[in-house]
């Protein structure tokens, strides 16, 4: 047989193929009402797991009203946008907020409802982030906004929320999340956790020179907003330095770093936990950790996957902000649920315990809270009026108490604990300590809660 | 060039009586493209979610795109990867320019394919001394050039200086949209008109002069000098045009993400872009529709479907294989004929049914 035949049945037969796998795909899209990823199980599947296991059932019980009966009811559907790219994978907060949804299912969900939340994935992209927020609410009926881990979408949708009279609950990235009505986080974000560890390397090291370095992406300026005012409130120098990412070559940043900060000076990073490894292995191999006062980190470094790599050199040379309680450093019964969920429901969760499973665990408390006192149908103006109106929900993960409020900015969790490594696990260094107000958005936040009652904790 | 453009570009090739059935299916093809614009127009957004819109919207931006490379590796001949670069720095400029000052939608397209225009020629100036291989090498360099460039100054925010980025705003202010486009199913409107305009200067160029120079050049450029065209002239032109209706794109762009990130203009995208034109079809101004359609409606469908747009890496590579081995000209060349071949071979099937049927005692 010629080529000359070959080729017209291959191209008939890609043709079709292609057209068929087409179909499939639109017809995907299309025919399910339901076109987010979703990914609650359904409260059979998830009554069956829960049956399936009884001392991990009897740990988790305490996530429901009902122990052991699955909710049967029509789901309350919540909506959250995450990024999820190569190198940057926010999704085990969600995963863990379905894990705990999950539970809540199998355990009498809320008022007889199971909980279904729909996950849009978004790559950084803003027309993506914008759609995904209209497809939640347009195609999947979701009649509320919690657990949205994504670098973008507080500064995307902020006014789309606005306009729905949709409160959203998120653990953000991006400035709005602090700085806008329709959204309050559970956790402080780069900005606040970076004031956190200056200022550890201020009251407690007291460092005479502060030399902050962070990636150079956009958005810095306004991360650096907040340790540039504490350091000037305490009338010590500070350098603010930024570092193009990957970091190709960390030994001439840690000679820097060092040189910029002096004896007396300490060195604060703001890094993902791979890039802040990469200088302080530098800074190791160099023999450069005992030529500053201290090392200090934001809250990504607060993982024993750092404080394993980097080993007992630098026990109690590093202190690191931590925006929520060291979860293997505590063991109350709160924290005792968050890992019973996590073992049981958390197979999705990748990171294990860590600080993203613990925002989402939080994220998803506080929503079923504040469902459980709705009266009536859940309905978006329902469900909404129930989360603005969160007020001093407590946890033994944060310092203080957790609200909402129809306020003008939130900035809710603005105490934190300080952790060091310590033979390959971080430990706590010191307890809960306020944000300075030296930075003005903590000082606008804390009258703007003030002048509305919010206890401040 | 389509077989078609070619003729029409030599009329003494052509036969006494073929005028009258040109002029006739020319009327025809051109009352179908109408009546499918006012689909476009009016039909589309009363169908699909909004979600499709945005995307659909993302579409028409990306045709224009694929436009422009089509007119330089289609029309032309020349691998430009540059492309992607070209529509960050429109974006760009009409980012600040909405920022800065309050003129008019339309003047803030013009001026940001105007100064695109300036500056993408400059991309284009190694084309005069070179091709293939060694050209899209250079574009792919200055496209990571620009990339970093714009990375280091950061897209405008609405801050003061040169940039118009500040980066220690808490509250980012979006980019205006024109006042007759603010929601989303108008500004899609909106696009598609822009698009449309975009599409008719092109083909403006297709039809006439340039665009039988265009051809001559990509034919052989020895043979094009000696019939005495200015080579020179008419590459720079061809980057001109493909730039300037990048820039009126990315000014389009603006307005439909409303927040823009130098994270979005990554410099692979151009590869990515120019993978998806040769398998929509460079050679034909609906390839660049087509290859619209795969680099933003495909992914948006995907994403829907939950599945990782990421896999569609791999998919364009098989397409692109798939097309350069079995089909230059693309999926719009293609899956016509391989339709009508379908057909034809299912009609025989039925009339080879229907006889032995008939034959049945």
């Amino acid at each position: 047989m010629s080529t000359y035949h070959v080729v017209p049945r291959m191209r008939t037969g890609f043709v079709l193929l292609a057209a068929v796998a087409l179909i499939a795909l639109t017809g995907c899209g299309s025919s399910s009402k339901s076109s987010s990823k979703s990914s609650s199980s359904a409260s059979s599947s998830a009554a069956g797991s829960a049956s399936s296991s009884g001392a991990a059932s009897t740990n988790t019980a305490a996530c429901g009203s009902k122990a052991g009966a699955p909710a049967t009811g029509s789901p309350i559907n919540i909506g959250t946008i995450d990024t999820h790219q190569p190198g940057t994978d926010f999704t085990d907060g969600p995963n863990m907020i379905t894990a705990y949804f999950n539970c809540v299912n199998a355990n009498g969900g809320v008022h007889g409802h199971p909980l279904k939340l729909f996950v849009q994935l978004d790559q950084t992209q803003p027309s993506q982030v914008a759609a995904a927020a209209k497809q939640l609410i347009q195609s999947d009926h979701v009649v509320a906004i919690d657990g949205v881990f994504d670098l973008l979408e507080c500064t995307i949708d902020q006014s789309f929320w606005k306009q729905l009279g949709i409160y959203e609950m998120d653990a953000g990235i991006a400035p709005e999340c602090w700085s806008t009505p329709n959204s309050a986080p559970v956790n402080m974000g780069p900005r606040y956790s970076s004031d956190g560890a200056v200022q550890y390397a201020l009251n407690s090291v007291h460092a005479s020179k502060i030399v902050f370095v962070q990636s150079n992406v956009p958005g810095t300026g306004y991360i650096a907003g907040g340790p540039a005012a504490l350091a000037k409130a305490a009338h010590v120098p500070i350098t603010e330095l930024t570092e193009n990412v990957p970091i190709t070559d960390a030994s001439s940043v840690a000679v820097n770093l060092v040189d910029a900060a002096g004896a007396n000076g300490s060195v604060v990073l703001n890094f993902t936990p791979p890039e802040a490894l990469v200088i302080l292995q530098a800074v190791q191999k160099l023999g450069l950790e005992d030529r500053v006062k201290s090392w200090g980190c934001s809250t990504p470094c607060d993982t024993d996957f750092l404080a394993k790599a980097l080993g007992p050199k630098w026990n109690h040379k590093l202190f690191v902000n931590a925006e929520a309680v060291d979860a293997d450093d505590h063991n109350g019964p709160e924290i005792q649920l968050y890992k019973a969920i996590l073992a049981k429901y958390g197979s999705s969760v990748a990171g294990g315990i860590g600080s993203f499973s613990q925002f989402g665990f939080l994220l998803a408390k506080f929503l079923v809270q504040a469902l459980d006192t709705v009266k009536g149908p859940y309905t978006m103006k329902s469900v909404n009026a129930a989360i603005v109106g969160i007020k001093g929900y407590h946890s033994e993960q944060l310092c203080d108490p957790w609200t909402y409020g129809k306020l003008a900015l939130h900035i809710p969790n603005n105490s934190d604990y300080t952790v060091t490594p310590d033979n390959g696990k971080m430990i706590t260094a010191q307890g809960c300590t306020q944000i300075s107000a030296a930075d003005p958005q903590i000082a606008q936040y804390r009258s703007v809660a003030k002048a509305h009652g919010v206890n401040l904790g | 060039m389509s077989t078609a453009e070619l003729q029409s570009a030599t009329p003494l090739a052509t036969p006494p009586s073929a005028p009258r059935r040109v002029e006739r299916a020319d009327l025809v093809r051109t009352m179908v493209i109408a009546v499918l614009l006012v689909f476009v127009l009016i039909g589309l957004p009363q169908m699909l979610s909004v979600y499709y819109i945005d995307s659909m919207t993302q579409v028409a931006i990306y045709s224009v795109v694929a436009l422009g490379l089509g007119v330089l590796v289609g029309r032309v001949g020349l691998i430009s990867l540059g492309q992607a670069a070209v529509l960050a720095i429109g974006a760009w400029v009409a980012a600040r320019l909405l920022f800065a000052t309050s003129l008019p939608y339309e003047v803030v397209l013009l001026a940001s394919g105007v100064i695109t225009m300036v500056l993408g020629t400059l991309v284009g100036l190694p084309a005069l001394r070179m091709r293939g291989l060694y050209l899209a090498l250079i574009t792919l360099m200055l496209a990571g050039a620009i990339t970093v460039a714009l990375a280091s100054l950061n897209f405008p925010n609405g801050g003061h200086g040169f940039s118009g980025y500040n980066g220690t705003f808490v509250h980012i202010p979006s980019l205006r949209r024109p006042g007759i486009a603010t929601t989303d199913p108008a500004y899609f409107r909106y696009s598609v008109i822009v698009a449309a305009l975009m599409f008719l200067l092109v083909l403006a160029h297709v039809r006439t002069r340039p665009g039988r120079a265009w051809a001559a050049i990509r034919q052989s450029e020895p043979a094009a000098l000696a019939a005495g065209i200015n080579t020179t002239l008419y590459k720079l032109w061809a980057f001109a045009l493909a730039s300037f209706i990048t820039g009126v794109a990315g000014g389009v762009l603006a307005g439909a993400v409303r927040y823009l990130y130098s994270i979005d203009f990554q410099t692979q995208d151009s590869i990515t872009l120019l993978a998806v034109v040769l398998m929509g079809g460079a050679y034909s101004i609906w390839g660049a529709i087509v290859a619209g359609l795969l680099l933003q409606l495909l992914p948006a469908i995907l994403n829907n479907a939950g599945v990782s747009p990421d896999w569609l890496i791999i998919l364009f590579g098989i397409g692109v294989l798939q097309v350069l081995t079995t089909a230059p000209r693309g999926i719009v060349d293609q899956l016509p004929r391989d339709i009508s071949r379908l057909g034809r071979r299912l009609g025989g099937l039925t009339r080879r049914s229907a006889a032995s049927h008939g034959e049945a005692p």
